[in-house]
């Protein structure tokens, strides 16, 4: 890997990464001892697991000597303020929230009366201007989808 | 001659000539559409041909079929979610060339290199169908373990500067593929959650790929551009989208390889497109020496390989479909389906018994072709406008595409839920420089590499070192395990460090001077 600026968070990344392999390592191991032959429904889990611990390692190895994403000797508050402004910066906090309430509305509201409230609210959050041309076009987009898929080709919509 | 009259067939009988026009055309819009898959289409199809004649209804399969492969590779470039598993690939180069204002001249290419690689499919069809068959029912399952494991050495050069990473992200996808019931025992593997709730059940059953496939590269996306919306949408040059002859020439070589590539491993039963179209994409990388642009900013020579691979790839798949009766992909399990409900019996008497349908599919496969040629260049104005389109108002559209095709998958709620959490797994990935496209690669391989793994074990009675005997004595295992060692040592740089140890006489001579 060339050497570059870690991101922020992504030793901490890394750790999480590592910590998966292991409980994947654990997982796989205990499937292989119940049919602990080559062709046992354990052995490629195993081995799989394997790389990804090693690859772990590689990957902690290969940021050796790249300069960290964090100030030295900041504070856990600031690293943790300046973590989610990286990871989730402007909007995207909003909308990954926005789409969760989605998921959830689509089984009490339909598909039709969801998506349209979140095609309206994520375009106006992401542009307060145009309130009415962003529910036209949500609309239109919703008629256009429903049409095509739930009319022509007969596609079950959530 | 006879055989020349039912391929002509395809040409001449202006309702036959329809249907697979009709077929192409729907293919390419069916395609391009992310949630609406050309294995979908061929089954809805099945259902409308029940009343036909049997070469109407193999005229629209076969339609279909065509378009459909090439039309992944529109939503793949204007929105990086692949229409088909087939088009992964081409999101790589495929999506950069869009961003930079490219997208009419990439969609260009794509047409012109799925109908060459088309032809070359359809061409190895017609002369080796019987030959090529017999070389493919002579692989033995330690052959499939080890073509996966050289599909798995790809991830070294999918968008990574570093191999660790790409393995890192293959051995995840190829983890995900290992949740739910084990096919050959019954077993439940790294299933989780509360007894006889719905996510326990949804585990059961397995991850579709397709849904970690639009999570990955749709979703997460959609959440990347959200990062910074002040970047205006690149306006798009369409002026020069057919590609002109030089430049075609310029990439026939690796088009022709990419294209016979394409064909074999789409013969290979259990492959398919996918496949074909990763490995012909490394392989571009590999022997591509000093890119215009860099591979995954937009090569053009990785848009080359991978739409001429895959497009090659159906002509492969139909060798063991017409030959053996054995479906080289999804898409041709439906079209032996519906053989069947004709009352034809695919295998190798269908040469023989029902020489017209053999050889009317191939001729159709050269006419679709060129439809594909003629419709590919339509819409492609009005597909670029969608790029235009201001972040605001597409990035909440893409989002609903992808819950949608997520949706229709299965037509199960737990798949949209799965879908939004590959796609926030997909955008922290992409933060950390975790290429995302090895975990497609690993899930999409992961039933090739364990099953054939597990069959070439009980073959040796479970003995690593009769395993180890049978890879090395067996021609084809060996030759495949001295390339898989080969590529494993070329992206490990093994041979750049021997090469700047020992310069050539030449470069020595360059670098006294």
């Amino acid at each position: 890997m060339k050497k570059r600026k870690l991101e922020k968070g992504e030793l901490g990344f890394i750790t999480v990464l590592g910590v998966f392999s292991l409980i994947c390592l654990i997982a796989s191991m205990r499937i292989f001892v119940t049919a602990p032959t080559l062709n046992g429904e354990g052995t490629v889990p195993l081995i799989t697991s394997c790389v990804l611990v090693v690859m772990t390692l590689v990957m902690l190895l290969e940021t050796r000597g790249c300069p960290r994403g964090f100030e030295k000797g900041a504070a856990l508050g600031q690293k943790a303020r300046e973590l989610l402004q990286f990871l989730f910066p402007g909007m995207v906090g909003p909308i990954i929230l926005y789409c969760l309430v989605y998921a959830v509305l689509l089984s009490i509201l339909g598909f039709a009366v969801s998506t349209l409230i979140f095609l309206f609210v994520s375009m106006i959050t992401l542009n307060r201007e145009h309130k009415v041309r962003s529910f036209l076009i949500s609309a239109i987009t919703l008629a256009c989808i429903m049409i095509l898929f739930q009319f022509i080709f007969k596609v079950q919509l959530p | 001659m006879e055989i020349f009259g039912h391929m002509l067939q395809a040409l001449i009988d202006p309702q036959l000539v329809i249907y697979l026009a009709v077929g192409v055309f729907l293919g390419i819009y069916i395609g391009a559409v992310p949630g609406l898959s050309v294995t979908m289409a061929a089954s809805l199809l099945i259902s409308f041909t029940y009343s036909w004649d049997v070469l109407p209804s193999m005229a629209a399969m076969v339609g279909i079929y065509i378009g459909g492969v090439y039309g992944g590779s529109r939503s793949a470039i204007l929105l990086n979610i692949p229409g088909a598993p087939a088009a992964v690939a081409t999101a790589l180069d495929g999506y950069p060339l869009a961003k930079k204002g490219l997208a009419g001249q990439a969609i260009g290419i794509t047409v012109v290199q799925s109908v060459l690689g088309g032809l070359i499919g359809t061409i190895i069809l017609a002369v080796g169908a019987p030959a090529l068959a017999k070389v493919a029912l002579t692989f033995a399952p330690r052959d499939y373990f080890l073509l996966a494991i050289m599909g798995l050495l790809l991830i070294g050069s999918l968008g990574s500067d570093s191999p660790a990473r790409g393995v890192m992200s293959a051995a995840i996808g190829i983890f995900i593929g290992f949740i739910g019931m084990d096919s050959q025992t019954g077993h439940m593997r790294f299933v989780i959650g509360p007894s006889g709730s719905l996510f326990r059940t949804y585990m059961t059953l397995g991850v579709s790929y397709v849904v970690v496939m639009i999570g990955l590269f749709g979703m997460s996306e959609a959440l990347m551009q959200l990062r910074d919306l002040s970047v205006k949408p690149v306006k798009q040059k369409v002026d020069k989208i057919v590609p002109g002859w030089k430049n075609i020439l310029k990439y026939l070589p690796l088009s022709i390889r990419t294209s016979l590539m394409g064909t074999f491993i789409g013969a290979l039963p259990g492959t398919g497109g996918d496949i074909a179209a990763l490995m012909a994409y490394d392989h571009a990388k590999r022997t591509t020496k000093d890119p215009e642009t860099p591979f995954g900013e937009g090569a053009l020579e990785g848009l080359v390989a991978c739409e001429s691979a895959n497009n090659a790839a159906i002509g492969g798949a139909c060798i063991p479909m017409l030959t053996l009766g054995i479906p080289g992909d999804a898409v041709t399990a439906i079209m032996l389906g519906a053989m069947y409900i004709h009352g034809l019996n695919p295998g190798p008497l269908l040469m023989k018994n029902s020489a017209d349908v053999f050889w009317y599919i191939i001729g159709a496969m050269f006419v679709g072709n060129i439809f594909l040629l003629i419709f590919g260049f339509t819409g492609i104005k009005l597909f670029t406008k969608i790029v235009e389109v201001p972040k605001h108002i597409l990035m909440p559209i893409i989002i609903i595409l992808s819950v949608v095709g997520a949706f229709s998958i299965n037509n199960n709620l737990m798949d949209v839920y799965w879908m939004l959490a590959f796609g926030v797994l997909g955008y922290i990935m992409k933060l950390y420089h975790l290429p995302v496209a090895p975990t497609i690669l690993g899930i999409i391989l992961v039933d090739l590499i364990e099953l054939n793994f597990r069959r070439a074990a009980v073959t040796v009675g479970n003995s690593i070192t009769a395993l180890l005997t049978d890879l090395v004595s067996h021609p084809i295992s060996l030759v495949l395990l001295v390339v898989i060692i080969g590529m494993s040592l070329s992206s490990a740089g093994v041979f750049q460090k021997i090469r700047a140890k020992f310069p050539s006489g030449a470069q020595a001579k360059g670098s006294k001077a």
